[in-house]
């Protein structure tokens, strides 16, 4: 009887511990895996997000399920802001290509990844191409886009001058051309602030890795021969960015938008009216940077584009000396609505801090004319710290500039890049200990303030970070923390989702984007990165309570699967670049 | 030959004076063993009961967290500075937490241009609240254009106690030694 009671007990007891270990874990995937797949010579780990008994797990050959590798997983792991544990399998010493699954008792067999050089070749293009699928004012032609063709829409010819915007030259409701660009993310409109990174951050992968891009072939329309893709898509952006100025004053209009959102209808079908509106220093240092990055690669394309390069320069100086004129009119919707009847509830992306934007446009500047007062204007704001880049804080885009033109730079200058580079190191630094502490062996994680809106755009500037402290430190360190992030975006997280369109297993199907909600095709558009998950939900959706798996694969769920050009970006930039970097790892 | 020797001497005595800039303290009666000379001061007192060193420090009283109690010194900076670093020791006894979070025994500084007009907000190296023996606090920066003064500031900022400070110092350093405290 004691016996029984003991044994009733006891079953008890274990069932309540059983139940306790997996209901903290349920709803959560097994092993997760960067669906893609892995370089040979570079980091490579899964992580178990069930628990386990075993301390090991075993890599298998695949189609002949044979052990080719056996590993010991880590101790469980918290990550201090949510319920869930992790362990982690990491076969980096295995560096054999071909195609494998992970066997680890007590779970099911992993989805079959491979390791390979070149595994993200697809991803690269396919992010790159995302940019054309975006083009505001342009028919897509079956012969590129396929199936996701589709006539033009906002054509953008004659947009109205919006009361925030008149000037003695353009009265309101007068038109102006501002044609072309990139539709900024899951609506219709165009956002000078946002272009300024997204077009930004091409250039800087094209400066940076000049030689791998003249070979890349994305297939998008080539009016221009040898000229390489990533650069025929970026010029589609500057030209429309260089449209926004005001060539009377140098001045920038905010953005190109509608009053109100669109509906979820095709480009064609959306055809309320247009307006530019308010000047702004943000806009207008935005354009400053980006005119005189382009510069700086156009000038050596003098063929194909004649004059462009001059026009950037100039561009680039006009708005240099607005900003001068009017060195903090920032972008107040409220206000602008309080004095319009012309009420505008698109997109606002405010900034009042523009300290960054000065920092970012002195150094782009500096680097092209090598001029003195670009120089002064810069370290004057030398004293700033750092951080991450997005719209609205791109102060480190300068440094990563100046670094990579220090040869450029004269000679006087050249000694400040000691101290930008050690800046970014600390920074680094900061996050390779987050990579290998980390609860997903990712730098991304490591923290719950991770998990924004777009949180998978920050995943991407940190290897962008990472990868230029590489660039310039050579320690093989950086290179695996950044690639743990393109891991971690493509499968390795507690969602289980490989987050980018159209790559690998499970990935998102109802993006919130318009584009690719009205066109009656089934699959998204692919190649674009959602933004990820986001504890703050701001959409008022029902996620799960964890901050990691805050995320929805549904069209309403803008806090968590909208796409955007700034998200875009740094992803293509991190990709090309371990597709290049890896090359090297031999 | 004359000419090229006077060039010569110029560079030599150019040289030594950078570089004795490097190495001095700019700051007069940093330690306060000279009374409060030096410094503009409101209600520092010098006390001879505590010190860091030497046999001095200032001393700021305060009980009235409603009011900002501090004083200060405007240092001139060396032509063409491009680096310093401004350090103090400071030790608190009994300071309140005030309503804004920068509250507390304050160690900040400002820029000045040659007009003696500041330029831009005050940075603070230290807010320090409740007790804390002697502590080093240090603070690299660089100077930006048009800059020529810094005016050193050490306050209870709307909070009540007592502050001591000792071996306040404002040094031109070099821009390597700049990039150790990075």
């Amino acid at each position: 009887m004691m016996n029984g009671m003991v044994s009733k007990w006891f079953l008890i007891l274990l069932s309540l511990v059983t139940t306790a270990a997996t209901a903290q874990q349920a709803g959560l995937p097994e092993i997760v895996l960067d669906q893609s797949g892995y370089y040979p010579k570079l980091e490579k780990s899964a992580i178990v997000l069930q628990a386990v008994s075993g301390n090991s797990f075993e890599l298998l050959s695949m189609p002949d399920r044979k052990p080719v590798y056996t590993g010991v997983l880590s101790e469980p792991k918290a990550t201090g802001y949510s319920k869930i544990k992790t362990r982690i399998a990491d076969f980096s010493a295995f560096d054999q290509p071909g195609q494998y699954i992970i066997r680890i008792p007590g779970v099911s067999d992993s989805p079959v990844f491979k390791i390979a050089d070149g595994v993200h070749h697809d991803l690269a293009v396919a992010a790159l191409k995302a940019f054309y699928y975006q083009r505001a004012s342009s028919a897509l032609d079956a012969n590129y886009a396929g199936k996701w063709n589709r006539v033009a829409g906002h054509p953008d010819t004659a947009v109205y001058i919006h009361p925030s915007a008149a000037s003695k030259n353009r009265k309101a409701d007068s038109k102006i051309n501002v044609a072309g660009g990139w539709y900024d993310a899951g609506d219709y409109n165009k956002y000078v602030v946002n272009s300024g990174i997204s077009t930004s951050t091409l250039l800087s992968a094209y400066e940076d890795f000049s030689a791998y891009f003249l070979a890349q072939e994305t297939h998008i329309p080539q009016a221009k021969n040898k000229v390489p893709d990533i650069l025929t898509e970026a010029v589609y952006n500057l030209r429309w960015m260089l449209k926004m100025q005001d060539p009377a004053d140098g001045g920038v209009y905010h953005k190109c938008t509608n009053l109100d959102f669109d509906a979820m209808v095709m480009p064609d079908k959306a055809i309320s009216k247009r307006y530019v509106v308010a000047k702004g220093t943000a806009a207008t240092l935005n354009l400053a940077a980006v005119a005189a990055q382009a510069y700086r690669i156009f000038k050596y394309f003098p063929e194909q584009y004649p004059g462009l390069a001059d026009s950037c320069l100039l561009a680039a100086r006009k708005a240099w000396s607005w900003s001068l004129n009017n060195p903090n009119v920032v972008y107040d919707q409220d206000l602008l609505n309080k004095m319009s009847d012309l009420k505008v509830s698109t997109g606002t992306y405010g900034d009042k801090d523009l300290e960054d934007e000065w920092i970012w446009a002195s150094a782009e500047l500096l680097a092209s004319t090598g001029e003195q007062v670009y120089f002064d204007a810069f370290f004057a704001r030398l004293n700033a710290p750092v951080s991450l880049p997005s719209w609205s804080n791109v102060g480190i885009l300068g440094y990563y500039t100046l670094i990579r033109c220090e040869g450029q730079l004269p000679e006087r200058y050249k000694s400040v890049t000691s101290i930008l580079k050690k800046k970014i190191l600390t920074f680094a630094d900061r996050y390779l200990a987050a990579f290998n502490t980390g609860p997903y062996h990712t730098v991304i994680g490591a923290s719950l303030y991770d998990f924004a809106w777009g949180s998978n755009s920050s995943a991407m500037n940190q290897s962008i970070l990472l990868i230029n402290s590489y660039l310039f430190s050579k320690k093989d360190a950086y290179l695996d923390a950044a690639v743990s992030n393109l891991d971690y975006i493509l499968g390795k997280n507690a969602t289980g989702y490989s987050f980018v369109t159209g790559i690998g297993y499970k990935s998102p199907l109802h993006p919130h984007h318009r584009l690719s909600f009205a066109d009656g095709i089934a699959e998204p558009i692919p190649g674009m990165l959602v933004g990820g998950p986001n504890r703050e939900k701001q959409d008022g959706l029902k996620y799960d309570s964890e901050p990691e798996t805050s995320y929805l694969d549904d069209a309403n769920s803008y806090a968590s699967n909208e796409i955007a050009i700034n998200w875009n970006a740094p992803l293509v930039y991190v990709v090309n670049a371990m597709e290049y970097l890896e090359k090297g790892k031999k | 030959m004359k000419v090229i020797k006077y060039i010569f001497v110029g560079m030599m005595m150019l040289a030594a004076s950078t570089h004795a800039f490097a190495q001095k303290n700019l700051v007069v009666n940093g330690g306060f063993e000279n009374e409060l000379d030096g410094w503009v001061d409101y209600s520092a007192k010098v006390t001879p009961y505590m010190y860091s060193s030497g046999k001095m420090s200032s001393a700021i009283f305060s009980s009235d967290s409603s009011k900002w109690t501090g004083m200060h010194q405007v240092v001139s900076l060396p032509k063409n500075t491009q680096y310093i670093l401004m350090s103090a020791k400071i030790k608190v006894d009994a300071v309140s937490t005030g309503t804004k979070s920068w509250n507390g025994a304050l160690f900040l500084f400002e820029t000045l241009n040659k007009q003696d007009a500041k330029i831009g907000e005050g940075i603070n190296i230290a807010s320090v609240t409740g007790d804390q023996d002697w502590k080093l606090y240090e603070k690299a920066y660089i100077i930006p254009p048009g800059v020529t003064q810094i005016k050193l500031l050490f306050a209870l900022g709307y909070v009540t106690g007592t502050m001591f400070i000792d071996e306040v110092s404002l040094k031109v350093i070099t821009q390597s030694e700049f990039e150790k405290y990075l």
